[in-house]
């Protein structure tokens, strides 16, 4: 390639298609992913939409398809055909839309796709709460049910009330984020072997694997892993301390990291205490070490604990809000947030992508209206003439 | 082209200086899937990850290529010590970095410079090498020279804020959660420059921040403020429309059912399932809009009701109902669950000094050219002389050498 062809002008996933059959969070979240870095994602809806379409919150609380913020924030960046899959010209449709794709997307709500696949380099990335295979893989299941069974909710929470949840869909929104790696990994495969494959995400899998060292105490240590309010199960201080106008997080867990609190806490003497002498060991006392630590961090703002335990190279930030977020000078520096116009909303400001590589100034584009791109599929993809995308239309195909 | 058995990335070399878990998650999906990762750590400056699990009266002799952290994180890598301090590890590091494909790090942004290994050095060297750097906040804006670790990036990032009891402040997931999410960025983004490679003939220099991952996630409740000016706060596990949405006592010791309930015919099977205590007939339970007005006191019935099930009878009862239900699992329960046993969602891995355990397995799940167990960890420095050997074409009195000026050694310092 000549050095006129500046990188900067495509994005690694330019040409590549794909079909997204998946709704709500999930399968959207990998399509998502999959249009950031240059992906053509072509959102196959039911008439009716996706289901997130019908999720509040709304723009302005006002219930309507296109106002749906949940589908507005997953779906940046794609295209959206509408097809009624029940019927068997909507069938046919979506086997010539599967011809042309390289990545078909699923989730436990789409129809099964046809038995064989439509050609032999397609990669079907299916994104289910249990996978497709083993005695759950139709169980019924919410972000909270797979949260319970997938290990997590066992360690959030206080010691003596209810296991929780994490805030929002973060079981959904892991396995999206899982897929596409997994979606990635198949186009290297592919790459290599000239054939697609079957990529298969559960939730319940995804979860297990960011649960770290959880199961590791119980298989080396015995220790069933329980709840601890916002600590640490091996190491203190590691925890959610309140300021005098809010939450700072801290993680001091190195020696230097340790030593450098006690002296900015102005407790040095804590340092020649046998009961604090290792992280473990504060985690053992957590309580007794808590009892002297909270009066300096509740005498302060949580900025000013925030920029002096940094000065000090102990690692510690806000409990931010989205406010804060949204005016945080860090994301401000980075243009992290990227204002995007919508017709229902206008320009609001939306969180950007993740990482920025070669081609990621491509600016980002808005969610598609519902069907907004019939035309331009059906009739420049797959070339039907526009009394044959009338006469769909008619029949409630499209 | 590459057989399968040898896994989908054995053309694809990687140099892992990550630490901690971030970063060995990345490489581990990597490694999972064949590519050659050569894990490198210092002597004098172990990955963390080896203490994390460890007994509390572990004492015994090289107890760094024990812990179970450590294990579950590195199968299917190598082990190389190199000293980077050392100006024959610097050059070691830049002759391996010539025949790579892949560097990944996770030091704070200031240290590959100050070590004379930035990406511009590297790339003089080999103009097709990925670089992916993991330094918590990027290289610009008043964050930069932050410490970052995984356990404050979750509040940092606003998802604390979401997680909680109303009534009490942020909580958070008792491991450091961004962390993996940071990692699944990462290999995201190396097989992406992979990608571009194929097109344009040249590496690139990617930086994978840890916080921005968690923000993107938080879904709806960024724009929720943006378009109506909403703030979103901590719930607890109740549902925006959902009644009853949460999680329950059961029978037995620190036992709970998580349910879902998701429209009026689900309620009603709901009811048959508990055997129709007085209070399901109560009026203001029979719609949604009344349930989710009456939440708490509903929540309350629920409750007094459950206790006297046993958590996996009930949510299986539930789930025959056709509603969403699920026990509370621990680590122990995990590792018993039948389902997770079928799919083998555990490897077993032997290793001569950490002993024959069931670690998570890989759940990036390719079913064509699954990802297999080809090793477990390596000991500190395990490969030392195979990698040098066969990569650089030391020879055995090089290595001696290197090993007597403390450049590379098997032994912690």
């Amino acid at each position: 390639m000549s050095a006129q062809h500046a990188p900067s002008l495509t994005l690694p996933l330019h040409g590549l298609y794909v079909l997204e059959l998946a709704q709500e969070v999930a399968g959207p979240f990998c399509g998502k992913l999959l249009a950031e870095f240059g992906a053509e994602v072509i959102k196959v809806e039911p008439p009716t939409g996706d289901a997130a379409r019908h999720r509040g919150p709304f723009a302005d609380d006002h219930p309507d398809p296109e106002g749906s913020l949940l589908f507005l924030a997953v779906n940046t960046g794609k295209r959206s055909v509408t097809l009624q899959p029940n019927r068997r010209a909507g069938l046919r449709l979506l086997d010539a839309l599967l011809h042309h794709a390289d990545v078909v997307i699923t989730d436990a709500a789409t129809a099964p796709l046809p038995a064989t696949s439509p050609h032999p380099r397609l990669i079907h990335t299916s994104i289910r709460p249990f996978g497709l295979t083993g005695p759950a893989a139709e169980w019924p299941a919410t972000e909270l049910t797979v949260e319970a069974l997938g290990g997590v909710m066992a360690v959030v929470g206080d010691p003596d009330r209810a296991p929780l949840k994490l805030g929002g869909e973060q079981a959904h929104y892991l396995a999206g984020l899982n897929a596409a790696v997994a979606t990635l990994l198949a186009l290297e495969a592919r790459q290599r072997t000239g054939l697609g494959q079957l990529v298969e995400i559960s939730m319940q899998d995804s979860l297990l694997s960011i649960l770290g060292n959880i199961p590791i105490l119980y298989t080396h240590l015995g220790q069933v892993a329980r709840r601890l309010g916002s600590r640490h199960h091996r190491t203190h201080p590691t925890a959610i301390f309140p300021c005098r106008d809010g939450y700072v997080g801290l993680a001091a867990q190195t020696p230097a990291q340790w030593e450098a609190l006690c002296l900015l806490v102005d407790q040095p003497e804590l340092l020649l205490d046998p009961r604090f002498a290792t992280g473990t060991q504060c985690a053992a006392h957590a309580d007794e070490l808590d009892a002297r630590l909270l009066p300096w961090f509740l005498a302060r703002t949580s900025h000013e604990v925030m920029y002096a335990c940094q000065e000090r190279r102990i690692p510690v930030g806000l409990s931010c809000t989205i406010p804060e977020l949204l005016a945080d000078p860090q994301y401000a520096a980075t243009h992290f947030f990227q204002a995007i116009e919508h017709p229902t909303t206008g320009a609001v400001p939306y969180p950007g992508r993740a990482f920025q590589m070669s081609g990621t100034s491509i600016p980002l584009r808005r969610a598609p209206l519902l069907g907004e791109d019939n035309d331009r599929i059906y009739g420049g993809w797959l070339g039907l003439s526009p009394h044959e995308r009338a006469r769909l239309r008619g029949q409630g195909v499209i | 082209m590459a057989a399968a058995s040898e896994g989908i990335l054995s053309d694809v070399r990687v140099l892992d200086l990550t630490h901690a878990w971030a970063g060995p998650f990345a490489t581990q999906i990597l490694a999972d899937y064949g590519a050659e990762v050569i894990k490198i750590e210092a002597c004098d400056r172990l990955d963390m990850s080896r203490f994390s699990t460890w007994a509390p009266d572990e004492t015994r002799p090289h107890a760094y290529n024990r812990g179970g952290f450590f294990h579950s994180l590195s199968r299917n890598k190598f082990g190389l010590t190199l000293d980077l301090k050392h100006p024959q590890g610097k050059d070691l590091f830049k002759r391996l970095a010539a025949h790579s494909d892949v560097v990944i790090e996770n030091f704070s942004a200031r240290v590959m410079p100050s070590l004379g290994l930035d990406y511009a050095v590297l790339q003089a060297l080999n103009p097709r090498l990925i670089m992916v750097s993991m330094s918590g906040y990027g290289t610009v804006g008043p964050y930069k020279d932050f410490v970052a670790f995984g356990e404050m990036i979750e509040p940092f990032a606003g998802l604390s804020e979401l997680t909680g009891y109303p009534d009490r402040g942020p909580l958070r997931l008792a491991v450091a959660y961004p962390d993996p999410v940071a990692g699944f960025h990462a290999a995201l983004a190396t097989l992406l420059a992979l990608r571009q490679r194929r097109q344009t003939g040249r590496g690139q220099h990617i930086q994978v921040p840890h916080r921005e991952p968690i923000t993107r996630m938080l879904g709806e409740a960024v724009l929720d403020y943006a378009v109506n000016g909403r703030v979103q706060r901590r719930v607890g596990n109740r549902h925006r429309a959902w009644t009853p949405h949460g999680c329950y006592p059961c029978r037995g010791e620190d036992r709970w059912v998580a349910l879902a309930v998701r429209s009026d015919a689900e309620w009603s099977a709901f009811c048959r399932v508990l055997e129709e205590p007085d209070w399901t007939r109560d009026a203001r339970f029979t719609h949604g809009l009344g349930r989710w007005k009456h939440a708490a006191l509903l929540d309350r019935y629920v409750a007094d009701r459950t206790r006297a099930w046993e958590a996996y009878t009930l949510a299986a009862r539930l789930r025959q109902a056709g509603i969403p239900a699920g026990a509370v699992q621990t680590n122990r329960d995990l590792l018993s669950d039948e389902h997770l046993r079928f799919r083998q969602a555990f490897w077993m891995i032997a290793h001569a000094l950490a002993g024959t355990h069931p670690y998570p397995a890989p759940s990036t799940r390719l079913t064509g050219t699954p990802p297999r167990l080809r090793r477990p960890a390596p000991n500190l420095g395990e490969h030392n002389a195979e990698l040098l050997r066969r990569l650089l074409d030391l020879s055995t009195a090089e290595l001696q050498d290197l090993e007597a000026k403390g450049v590379i050694g098997t032994t912690a310092r």
